[in-house]
């Protein structure tokens, strides 16, 4: 059963695990994202939501360190992004992954496992099970030997939070990892996003399906190169708020908002 | 043929072709991942041009003071020149990636081309010119193994081993690195480092395999050799220790074709040799046309 906080009270009780204030990214000139300020409580599932080009990938790959801010800042716990890199375990969007990189799905899983390895160090005993665990738990045991480039899209997003899963962080960030999976798949990762949850990791999903979101999260942000609202889903997926984000008509908003309820009435 | 075979000469000539085929097959599995060998073309153009502006340089400070300029090699001249090359075209390239949307790509073929041009025409200017500079500029067309001085070889020994060893010390996050750079840079190691280290390889052994490949055929013993090992196996490791062992025995084979055929430079018989082991590959390897057909049929 699927359990998310619904309470702001409950929220504003955790501890702050990320941190963002005044971000502005921006790329040859053009601000991808402008002056985020968000704080993401400790132990949440959190979705990013936003139309194309709205920074969403943008905003994930600058609290893992990955892109630098233009200016801001990002606070992991109290300090930089890029001393607390262990602590951050990054799931890319699969589109931006080379899949014709001569890899099987049980080295790729591995990898995770570098980030505790000294420059020469080798994988030990500790490690492998580590991986194989992460592979069961993905329902990637059966295909460990497969070449990367042979794996459905589902398989994909499964091998690529297997991979983090071995990594033991703190906080997870997820590009995209359900979008165009099989059902197989997106209930096997829906899962394990509650099993982070459930031992208090913070998970930072960006989600393309705004319908399955009260579902799945306690938290949802929304971005449209500047931050739109944040909060409980309740308070945050209003109307107002999809036109703000989307720029969509009113009609089509109140259709999306009939059938979202319809939708949650059907999960009640 | 034994006598040329026990020549200094040949000895020199074909350590130097097996040392840049290992090297560069190893780098290039490297470098086809991380879908650069048009650059490789457009770094060439760079290292070919740096050459020939380096040497018309030093042809006016030989005419200018005829005393200090002639005490300098004409080696020192071709090997400044080539990296100056390489270094000039990364700085330009960079440039041009950020300040327009042009695909990467598009921009590097376009870069070898204006490149080839301009050299093509600067050496066309050098031999009407005739003189001291005019001996020996071909090589830098389609390469030859033999122009290779001591201090050169024990340089391209050097550079060779020393890319080798690093690249199977640090095969474990270079591999991280090239995989995907976002997932290397969540990671505690110095993912510019790596980066860096890669780049460092490409400069140095694209400034040797101009002089010994020509600019036209070098980036042949990265990339032919890399195609080719990923045709026996699905792993990065094996796929790396194949193309240099592709790599190193084509530049053997191609060395000792170029050595005992007059007119033929090392460039083309190290590239058709290279070449032959692929079409051989892409028919009786694992994951060649056969292979393919019998998995077919099974």
């Amino acid at each position: 059963m699927l359990r998310t906080y619904s309470s702001k009270e409950h929220l504003e009780q955790l501890n702050v695990a990320v941190k963002i204030e005044n971000l502005t990214v921006e790329y040859n000139g053009r601000a991808t994202l402008f002056n985020i300020n968000l704080d993401i409580p400790s132990g949440v599932l959190m979705a990013v939501l936003g139309p194309n080009n709205s920074g969403k990938t943008t905003l994930l790959k600058t609290i893992a360190g990955i892109d630098k801010p233009s200016a801001g800042n990002v606070y992991i716990y109290s300090r930089p992004t890029h001393a607390l890199k262990n602590d951050i375990a990054y799931v890319p969007e699969r589109n931006f992954v080379n899949w014709d990189f001569p890899i099987n799905v049980y080295d790729l899983v591995l990898m995770g496992s570098y980030n505790r390895l000294k420059r020469v160090e080798a994988p030990d005993t500790k490690d492998k099970v580590s991986a194989r665990e992460a592979l069961e738990r993905m329902g990637l045991d059966t295909i460990s030997k497969k070449s990367i480039c042979d794996l459905s899209r589902g398989e994909k997003h499964r091998a690529l939070i297997a991979r983090a899963l071995v990594q033991d962080a703190r906080i997870y960030i997820m590009d995209e990892p359900m979008i165009a999976a099989d059902e197989e798949s997106i209930n096997i990762i829906i899962d394990v996003l509650q099993e982070l949850r459930h031992k208090k990791k913070t998970v930072i999903v960006s989600h393309y399906d705004f319908v399955t979101i009260p579902r799945y999260f306690d938290m949802v942000s929304l971005l449209n190169v500047r931050l739109i609202a944040s909060g409980t889903t309740e308070d945050v997926l209003t109307e107002e708020n999809f036109e703000k984000t989307y720029g969509m008509s009113a009609g089509m908003i109140k259709n999306i908002r009939l059938y979202m309820e319809e939708s949650h009435a059907g999960n009640k | 043929m034994l006598e040329i075979s026990n020549s200094f000469l040949f000895q020199t000539m074909l350590k130097s072709a097996v040392l840049l085929g290992l090297s560069a097959g190893m780098l290039g599995v490297f470098i086809s991942y991380q879908r650069r060998s048009i650059e490789i073309n457009a770094l060439s153009a760079g290292s070919f041009v740096g050459i020939l502006i380096l040497f018309l340089l030093s042809s006016l400070g030989l005419y200018i003071s005829p005393y200090i300029f002639s005490q300098v090699d004409k080696h020192i001249y071709s090997f400044t020149g080539s990296i100056l090359g390489i270094l000039i075209m990364i700085t330009i390239l960079n440039i041009l990636y950020k300040t327009n949307r042009l695909h990467p790509h598009i921009i590097q073929s376009l870069m070898t081309a204006v490149l080839l041009g301009v050299g093509i025409t600067l050496i066309t200017s050098i031999k009407q010119a005739g003189g001291a500079l005019d001996s020996g500029i071909d090589i830098y067309l389609f390469g030859e193994t033999t122009s290779l001085t001591d201090e050169e070889f024990h340089f391209l020994r050097i550079i060779t081993l020393t890319v080798i060893l690093l690249l199977l010390l640090f095969f474990k996050r270079l591999r991280v690195v090239v995989f995907n750079i976002d997932i290397a840079k969540t990671t505690h190691f110095h993912t510019m480092f790596y980066v860096h280290l890669i780049n460092v390889f490409v400069v140095c052994l694209v400034a040797l395999s101009v002089k010994l490949m020509g600019v036209f055929l070098a980036v042949s013993v990265f990339l032919i050799p890399a195609v080719t090992a990923r045709l026996w196996s699905n792993r990065l490791f094996n796929i790396m220790l194949l193309s240099g062992f592709f790599g190193g025995l084509g530049g053997g084979i191609g060395a000792v074709i170029a050595g005992n055929i007059s007119h033929v430079s090392s460039g083309i018989s190290i590239t058709i040799v290279l070449a032959v082991m692929f079409f051989i590959s892409l028919l009786v390897a694992p994951k060649g046309l056969l292979g393919v057909w019998i998995r077919g049929r099974k």
